[in-house]
């Protein structure tokens, strides 16, 4: 390991997180976790109107712009580039600085950047709900903001991928996940993106959308997520990562499968069926990479399981690892031909997707937001740790009978279709999943708002106009929350 | 190599990714690459789905402010608008565009889909859609008439009281008409299979063709003109 | 849909029902049908069950064909409580046959608004068509089974190849029936004289100047009904010879299509010779109509149609007038009611 790896990992030297904390722009960091909060609200709001759609009680009147189906696209992509997105980000400006013992590259460029992705997430909410929407999941960006955002995307990689150059020797695991992420996530990006629209049309571009779709949740969202843990968790736990070895074997293992399993979105398609065999393959050969990373994030914990219980971004953490592994497990069996017969545009699907994005990468920035919102406002902790507790079981409760309740209602849909049940009558089935996962939803949108409130009374009790570097000192220990 | 800022960049950020697209995208796109992609004009020349005309019969008035007249043109206005349609209102995200091999798919809505199906440019990007809220809509055209279609647009729980799909309001004029969008969307849907053989008796309902004599053949071929055409032969 | 049984459990299931004692031979509480007071009442509460998730939208709660839908429907749905079926194998103003409900709701009637309902199960069907009973004292006034029309025997049903039935149709159809005068024709002038004079009757020199356009009526409802022009249309009741048969011999309930399998008899010149025309033509006719459907295009090509001028209005404020009167100006009220809705 590197001095960076070694002092973020262990976390053993203060001198180095003291240099460390001069290289963080605090304020951009809290601007991006606000920013997540706010676009976080907005979908879950979104979401929780599109969930009273399926109980035929929309609340908002029937105008254009009040259209169930545009909220749902903001609802997903408000997840992906707002909440997400923003989240990340400020994980990163506060991880890559104290990894790299570098500033970003410029100050300026960040500051820019978090405007210019702001606007930019809210020109792609207000083009969706005007209707200029692209037909690829997760890639409805209105055609004329694709190249502004890939512009982002790229500058962003700069930004940070400028101070990573300059080290040198063997680098810390998540400085792997960071520097391949964001080259995927360009990538992706402008696959995704452009490729479909202007290039390739008919049963091929149905392959380029489910290797965007995959793709975007495992090159994008996946290596910053793993990357951010394998920052966090040993600095919060005071000790380092069980084995490089299995690091290793985790990066490199779902650096070459990941991008391969695309296809396994459009099973029994009219796309080539070897290729869809192999994408099968490869979903099945990343859960035993998973597995090993695994082993390797419980296996760090072991001896300091009590951690679970006193701190709480430990226990977003590996609340977001079970279920990580769950559906990765999930997918493994999802994808086989077997499944898709019956699971294949049911709720089944809905509910993997839950799980993956909120109880996964939503739990594991929510954990990493309870630790760094003391931290970068300058309080000595939160202002109710009750209510972040509240925080985390109305989220995980929700979360997990959502997925549930949505794993039974595909089941219960798969097998009605294929006995040919009329369709009213599986719509009728399912109104009471439906019911359920609107009523889940709510403890979750509850849950946010507790977290907010705290958040916002957090800020409150900020030490006057700039935090005392005593107070800066004191908050660099572990949130005892 | 594995641990070094080139290893990462160059082989899992660039190599792996380029693996990856060389054979989930590179591959199928080469194997689909020599056959031509039609144009919205081309998919029109093909033939004008008769519920297009059907519009114009029913509701003159609108159909005139929306199109004008009937013809190739405008019928391959009405798909290219309707497809706008489609995805702006997000209605990929209910419903599918294929039909598969498997669950006993083909009987509920029809024949499975194939690969040349795709190659048009209302396909692009691909309508695979992800989840069937509502039913795969591939093999809806003929289906269904269109004062159905009307109706259920402005309120789909009037004819399906089971429906959990919204009302489009906004596809409709101050009288309850449909504008130039729910015209356009109801001959998107209308045209959805239309290329098929089967179409759009898709589960065998529709006439056996019968062996034609050559007296009969030739006697009504001769007033068949006037019969489609217009004015007595 | 064949049941798989793998699991013991559903042996044990199987078994279990295996061990119930059978149900009595000529049960009283059997549905009799076209008298609801005897049909079981379960059968008419899952009936209105279906009824309220499938029908409730277009035939309306009272099932007077007054649903939501009705506004935007042309043909409007049917009224129940009136009971005039138009499709049917009985007689013109006769109920249908169960068998007439059943094939309606599972097959659809194409070119209308009422969709096939093909995945119901049977017990289901029979349960709505004793709820839809329910509507009119119609069905428990009638004396009886209805009595479908007779199904003469086809003579051409074991020539495998049916030109001459084809033929003789087009022949019957033009210079006999007269369908003509309201449908299409579909031969050229001189032979329509040819074919009317076959039947003793005159040659005209004039003809209705849309003599290949179907002509609309006004029915009963005062709805405009058009036929179908058999290129270009679709037929309503299906296109199988036996439903043709079946739509011809019975006629259309409520439109200008008279029964015709009570009318279609002409005796031949001499008492000894054939007749001219008999029931046996009403197959011919089926197959010619059969086979002028089968050359309806699927898709149309630009010059080869004509539009034609169909308006059908829309109601979309007030209940829609059940004789149609179009386009009355709107008054203040539903003026209002137009403003409230499209301003969110």
């Amino acid at each position: 390991m590197t001095a960076a790896g070694g002092a973020s990992g262990t976390g053993s030297g203060l001198g180095a997180t003291t240099a460390a904390d001069r290289l963080v722009d605090r304020p951009l960091v809290f601007a991006h976790l606000v920013a997540a909060m706010v676009f976080l609200a907005v979908s879950l709001l979104a979401g929780f109107l599109f969930s009273m759609q399926f109980l035929q009680h929309y609340p908002l009147p029937q105008h254009e712009i009040f259209s169930p189906g545009r909220w749902r696209l903001v609802h997903t992509n408000g997840v992906a580039y707002g909440f997400l997105a923003n989240a990340f980000l400020g994980g990163l400006y506060w991880a890559v600085p104290r990894l790299t013992l570098r500033p970003v590259l410029h100050r300026g460029l960040s500051w820019f950047l978090f405007v210019a992705w702001q606007a930019i997430v809210l020109a792609t909410a207000v083009g969706l709900l005007a209707g200029h929407a692209q037909a690829l999941e997760w890639g409805e960006t209105p055609v004329w903001i694709d190249p502004v955002a890939l512009l982002g995307l790229i500058l962003v990689a700069v930004n940070f991928l400028v101070p990573i150059s300059c080290l040198s020797g063997p680098m810390y695991v998540a400085i792997w996940y960071f520097i391949a992420a964001f080259v995927w996530t360009v990538l992706v990006y402008a696959m995704g993106n452009f490729l479909p629209q202007y290039f390739v049309g008919g049963a091929a571009a149905g392959a380029i959308a489910g290797l965007f779709i995959h793709d975007l949740v495992g090159l994008f969202v996946t290596p910053l997520g793993w990357g951010l843990m394998y920052y966090f968790v040993p600095v919060i736990l005071k000790k380092p990562i069980w084995s490089h070895g299995l690091s290793l074997v985790g990066f490199w293992g779902l650096a070459f499968f990941y991008p391969l399993t695309g296809i396994h979105h459009f099973l029994y398609s009219p796309i080539p069926m070897f290729l869809q065999h192999g994408a099968v393959i490869t979903t099945i050969a990343i859960e035993l990479v998973v597995t090993t990373v695994i082993v390797n994030f419980f296996m760090t914990l072991s001896g300091r399981g009590d951690a679970l219980r006193t701190s709480m971004p430990i226990r977003w953490f590996y609340t977001g690892m079970v279920f990580y592994f769950t559906t990765c497990l999930q997918c493994a069996f999802q994808t086989t031909l077997a499944f898709q017969r019956i699971i294949h545009f049911t709720d089944w699907v809905v509910g993997h997707a839950h799980l993956v994005m909120l109880g996964v990468f939503g739990f594991w920035l929510l954990g990493m937001m309870v630790y760094l919102i003391p931290r970068v406002v300058g309080t000595a902790g939160w202002y109710s740790d009750v209510l972040n507790s509240w925080h985390y079981w109305l989220t995980m409760l929700g979360t997990l009978v959502m997925f549930l309740d949505l794993l039974v209602a595909g089941v219960v849909q798969g097998y009605m279709w294929r006995e040919l049940s009329p369709w009213d009558e599986v719509l009728a089935a399912s109104v009471p999943f439906w019911f359920v996962r609107a009523v889940s939803g709510t403890a979750i949108l509850i849950g946010q708002f507790l977290f907010f409130y705290n958040a916002w009374k957090t800020w409150q009790l900020r030490p006057g106009a700039a935090p005392s570097h005593a107070a800066l000192m004191e908050n660099m220990q572990p949130a005892a929350t | 190599m594995f641990e070094s800022k080139a290893g990462v960049f160059l082989i899992a950020g660039l190599g792996f990714f380029a693996l990856a697209f060389l054979v989930m995208a590179v591959l199928p796109w080469a194997i689909y690459a020599g056959e031509p992609e039609l144009t919205v004009e081309q998919v029109a020349a093909s033939g004008i789905v008769p519920e297009f005309v059907d519009l114009a019969e029913r509701y003159p008035e609108q159909f005139k402010r929306a199109f004008g007249t009937v013809s190739t043109q405008t019928f391959a206005e009405a798909l290219r608008f309707g497809h706008e349609v489609y995805v702006a209102d997000a209605c990929w995200h209910c419903h599918s565009q294929f039909v598969r091999p498997v669950s006993n798919e083909d009987l509920r809505w029809g024949p499975v889909s194939t690969a040349l199906e795709y190659q048009n440019a209302l396909q692009r990007p691909v309508l695979f859609g992800t989840r069937r809220v509502g039913p795969d809509l591939i093999r809806e055209g003929g289906r269904r008439s269109n004062d159905w279609h009307v109706a259920h647009f402005w309120q789909p729980t009037n004819v399906v009281p089971t429906s959990v799909m919204p009302p489009y309001r906004w596809f409709f004029d101050e009288q309850g008409y449909p504008n130039k969008r729910g015209m356009s969307i109801i001959t998107y849907v209308q045209w959805l299979g239309s290329w098929v053989k089967e179409y759009p008796y898709y589960h065998g309902e529709g006439p056996p063709s019968l062996p034609m004599a050559a007296t009969t053949q030739s006697s009504v071929a001769h007033a068949g003109a006037g019969s489609t055409g217009g004015g007595p032969p | 849909m064949m049941w798989r049984c793998r699991t013991p459990l559903c042996m044990l299931v199987l078994l279990a029902g295996g061990c119930e004692p059978p149900p009595p031979a000529g049960d009283p509480s059997k549905p009799v049908a076209g008298s609801y007071s005897s049909v079981e009442q379960s059968l008419v509460d899952e009936g209105r069950a279906t009824y309220e998730r499938y029908c409730v939208g277009c035939h309306g709660t009272a099932g007077d064909g007054a649903g939501d839908a009705r506004r935007f429907l042309h043909p409007p749905p049917r009224d129940f409580v009136a009971a005039n079926f138009k499709f049917s194998s009985t007689r013109s103003g006769q109920l249908p046959t169960d068998d007439d409900l059943r094939r309606m709701i599972r097959n659809g009637l194409r070119g209308s608004a009422m969709p096939g309902f093909g995945l119901l199960p049977d017990r289901t069907i029979d349960a709505l068509i004793a709820y839809i009973k329910t509507f009119s004292p119609r069905w428990k006034e009638q004396e009886g089974e209805p009595t479908p029309i007779p199904f003469v025997e086809d003579p051409y049903r074991l020539e495998p190849d049916k030109t001459a039935a084809i033929q003789r149709g087009e022949v019957v159809y033009h210079g006999y029936a007269n369908c003509w005068a309201c449908h299409p024709a579909y031969v050229p002038q001189p032979r329509l004289n040819e074919y009317l004079v076959q039947f003793g009757n005159p040659p005209r020199d004039e003809f209705r100047p849309d003599l290949y356009q179907a002509v609309g009526k006004e029915n009963e409802e005062g709805e405009i009904v058009y036929p179908p022009d058999f290129r270009r249309d679709y037929v309503r009741a299906g296109v199988r010879v036996e439903d043709l048969y079946r739509s011809i011999a019975a006629g259309i309930s409520g439109s200008a299509m008279p029964t015709w399998v009570d009318s279609i008899d002409l005796p031949g010149p001499t008492p000894d010779s054939p007749p001219l025309v008999s029931k046996a033509d009403l197959w011919a006719m089926s197959y010619y109509v059969q086979w002028l459907l089968s050359q309806r295009p699927p898709l149309l090509k630009e010059g080869q149609f004509v539009v034609r001028d169909r308006p059908r209005p829309i109601y979309l404020y007030g209940a829609p007038p059940k004789a149609v009167k179009p386009e009355a100006p709107p008054d203040e009220q539903t003026q209002k009611a137009v403003e409230e809705t499209f301003t969110p």
